[in-house]
């Protein structure tokens, strides 16, 4: 059986990138270092502005990622259904290529009662697949009143994944961060869902909104390189982009 | 799910098995799709069709509704197969059309009393026992996924969709009665799981309302059956039901199964549940449900 790793990042947004960045390129770079970027829009009751719903849907297109809007109660729900679309995908794309080498043929060029013995393979590949996945928090000052619901989406993903037989790993970035800070790490990559529960009452809302900055700092942290590198690679993500100025 | 457009009058064919149906309209639509009630071309035959993007999705649907057809609950399936649509691939299974209401749609206008209740929890969870002797669990229950066959005057279990194999992780469901969205257990099939949210079920027509698990705990529903004084033994039994602990589901169903039979006195004495001559259609159905089951169990086993 084949041995994968699914990286994924997911970017929780509540409204337009505004420091630090363009988020959409930002995505594609992470893309490149195979890195899928999810990104999961938060409406309020009132409607959300379409510009910044137009900036999830492209930050997820350009990361090869999925992307959803929905109100801050389904947020649990919604980063579960982002994760599994992002599994069912990696693994249809893997098993298609390798069908491909084997059959000359695409899983959908088959007769539907051919394809459920591959997908039963596919199933199990999903289930067995180790995931590390990077939330990137947004805690801007608009958050405030969602930040109890995130933290508790947080540790449902968590429930979620380890409801998996294959090893799954979570990290937890806020955006900003504090004093000024483009990011700050909330929780390393763990397996633990104790310690990643105390760690997230550290997510407080206030400031600005750095999503380029936060996707830069996930790729790094995926990638396992040293916190003052990390840095480095904030300070030096591209300039801001007029047009996504407050 | 927001890509499949497809409206009244509108046809569809089949690419392996190169049947047509002609949309009628929109009965209902759910995390992984759409579903249609629609006529087939060649015979005029109703049926539904459930439509999605999801080709995993759909294949195992068909499967389960394949391999538990014999419980006799589910919907008859007929074929799988799939289409291009303004250059989507759109994959569907087309089965039996149930006319009738759904649960949530029946308890909105008649509240369910409160032996209907138990007597529908019985039979929904006997149907689960046969899934958990299979080696799987049902996963994505809830009173919209239940029917009211009116031709048939019986209970249907309309979406197989969330039926996982024992051992796997749960990937389609319904927060109201997932218990990881209430902070009560991991995604994960397992028997329990069903417990969990069975015992929701009982909740959700026992208060008449669906909370939502950001804004409540657990403790908090027990809590308000308790000041609506809902008899005390049913109340510790979702309860326990609940916490998953210290009971099976085998036996949290001899449980009910007891106060089903026994406690009918209590019931008599507490006036807000007495049976009602309203509620009579509903427990016609639910009556002939256990028949038609009993029967289905002795040809089982």
């Amino acid at each position: 059986m084949v041995k994968v790793e699914i990286r994924q990042i997911i970017v929780v947004t509540d409204g337009k990138s505004n420091v630090g960045g363009n988020p959409v390129t930002a995505a594609a770079e992470a893309y490149r270092e195979n890195v899928i970027v999810n990104a999961i829009g938060i409406m309020d009751d009132r409607g959300s502005d379409d510009d910044s719903l137009c900036e999830v849907e492209k930050i997820a297109q350009m990361g090869g990622g999925i992307w959803e809007n929905t109100i801050i109660q389904n947020l649990g729900q919604t980063m579960h259904v982002v994760t599994q679309k992002t599994v069912n995908k990696t693994i249809e794309t893997i098993v298609g290529k390798q069908l491909k080498a084997i059959m000359g043929k695409d899983l959908e060029d088959m007769p539907p009662k051919v394809r459920s013995k591959v997908i039963d393979y596919m199933e199990q590949l999903g289930e067995e697949v180790n995931i590390k996945c990077c939330i990137l928090m947004d805690c801007s000052g608009s958050m405030k009143n969602k930040m109890s619901t995130a933290r508790q989406s947080i540790i449902e993903l968590m429930h979620s994944l380890k409801g998996r037989k294959g090893k799954n790993q979570v990290a937890v970035i806020s955006y900003p961060g504090q004093n000024g800070e483009f990011t700050a790490l909330i929780s390393d990559f763990t397996e633990n869902i104790g310690a990643l529960k105390d760690k997230v009452f550290g997510l407080k809302a206030g400031g600005t909104t750095p999503t380029a900055a936060a996707i830069n700092s996930a790729v790094t942290l995926i990638k396992g390189i040293n916190h003052e590198e990390l840095e480095d690679v904030v300070r030096n993500s591209e300039p801001l982009l007029k047009e996504s100025m407050v | 799910m927001n890509g499949i457009k497809l409206y009244p009058g509108d046809i569809l064919w089949g690419k392996w098995n190169k049947n047509g149906y002609k949309i009628i309209h929109l009965l209902g639509m759910g995390g992984i799709g759409k579903v249609f009630k629609v006529q087939d071309i060649k015979t005029n035959q109703i049926c539904a069709l459930k439509i999605s993007k999801e080709m995993q999705s759909i294949t195992k649907e068909y499967e389960m509704l394949n391999k538990f057809d014999y419980i006799g609950l589910v919907p008859k399936v007929y074929e799988i197969d799939d289409f291009y649509y303004r250059n989507d691939r759109l994959y569907y299974i087309a089965m039996e059309c149930i006319e009738g209401k759904n649960l949530k749609e029946y308890i909105m206008k008649k509240p369910v009393n409160i032996k209907a209740t138990i007597g529908l929890t019985m039979i929904i969870g006997k149907a689960f026992r046969i899934l958990h002797k299979n080696g799987f669990i049902f996963g994505d229950l809830k009173l919209e996924n239940l029917m009211i066959d009116q031709k048939n005057n019986v209970i249907k279990i309309i979406d197989l969709g969330g039926v996982t194999a024992i051992g796997s992780s749960i990937k389609e469901f319904t927060p109201l009665y997932d218990r990881a969205s209430w902070n009560m257990g991991l995604r994960r099939g397992d028997e329990k799981y069903d417990l969990f949210s069975l015992s929701m079920l009982i909740t959700t027509l026992l208060l008449q309302e669906q909370c939502s698990p950001q804004e409540m705990t657990v403790d908090k529903l027990i809590k308000k059956m308790k000041d609506m004084h809902i008899f005390s033994k049913l109340v510790e039994l979702i309860h326990k039901g609940f916490k998953q602990k210290d009971i099976s589901f085998e036996e949290f169903l001899i449980h009910l199964e007891k106060l089903y039979r026994k406690d009918l006195y209590q019931w008599k004495k507490n006036k807000k549940y007495t049976f009602d001559k309203k509620n009579r259609t509903v427990n016609v159905i639910f009556i002939s449900s256990i028949l038609l089951f009993v029967g289905i169990l002795y040809k089982c086993f």
